[in-house]
């Protein structure tokens, strides 16, 4: 039981992974593209995440992965935000569709 | 600001049972590495007092007032990452892409200090919205400009607003921010 739902985290994970990868190649300009990159893929990592905390074999380990997480998403916004204000300061004007 | 003896020994204790905290994960709470740990710890926890208390950026807490509000940011802020990476997902495979991008300013009410960083960080990670700088107002590219982003910007400033007990009186004055189309 427990091992079905994790299977079933980890895939989801993946597929929210897959799609930050489509979004990250189909999408216009820079700004758009870390749209895709940084919401799809903290999410696919939460789930990944959470699918491998249910079958850590101590509560160190549970604690380790979420760390894992949180600073992957303070790494994400903080480097998002340096790229797409790189792309500001240098004159990307976004893509307006 | 002058230190006080207890807001010192408060702030070195919080920092002592986090770092030994982090310390206990990274080791996966192995007895040997405790020795190793410790005065890696301690210095940890000195060093990040003192900058505490020396740097002038940070001289309001960051340590949330309210924890019952805390939850409900936390709480918040999950549903909407999960939200944000769904709808991210599901523009990336259609077709056409259902792209309206745009990139406008968001009159930020909350003071200056560590809240804003805050705020600019959790923009990122909501659905459709992405900070892009940071100086006193907060620039904001929005994947949908028709969505209605705005009302969520201004649900998460509030929720930031009540942990850090900012009251509404001490924000900036906004005189109108509804003409944003």
């Amino acid at each position: 039981m427990l091992a079905s739902l994790s299977v079933v985290l980890l895939l989801a994970g993946a597929a929210f992974f897959l799609g930050g990868s489509v979004g990250m190649l189909r999408f216009p300009d820079v700004y758009t593209r870390l749209h895709a990159l940084t919401k799809a893929d903290n999410l696919g990592l939460g789930l990944v995440v959470l699918g491998l905390m249910l079958q850590a074999e101590s509560l160190a380990a549970v604690g380790k992965l979420f760390v894992i997480w949180l600073l992957l998403l303070a790494a994400s916004a903080t480097a998002s935000q340096l790229v797409a204000s790189w792309a500001q300061e240098n004159g990307f004007a976004p893509w307006r569709g | 600001m002058t230190v006080t003896l207890p807001a010192f020994v408060t702030a070195l204790t919080q920092r002592l049972l986090l770092f030994a905290l982090l310390w206990w994960l990274l080791t996966d709470g192995q007895h040997e590495a405790a020795l190793f740990g410790a005065p890696f710890v301690l210095s940890a926890a000195v060093l990040s007092t003192v900058t505490r208390f020396r740097g002038q950026v940070l001289s309001a807490s960051l340590w949330p007032a309210r924890p019952l509000a805390l939850m409900r940011l936390i709480g918040f802020f999950l549903w909407h990452s999960l939200r944000g990476g769904l709808d991210v997902t599901l523009r990336a495979f259609r077709r056409p892409l259902p792209l309206k991008p745009d990139l406008i300013d968001y009159p930020l009410r909350l003071p200056p200090g560590p809240t804003p960083i805050l705020m600019a960080s959790l923009v990122s990670l909501m659905p459709g919205t992405l900070a892009v700088i940071c100086e006193g107002r907060l620039r904001v590219h929005v994947l949908d400009r028709h969505s209605d982003w705005y009302r969520d910007l201004e649900r998460l400033e509030q929720r930031i607003g009540d942990v850090y007990h900012i009251d509404r009186a001490q924000w900036n004055d906004v005189p109108n921010h509804s003409d944003h189309n």
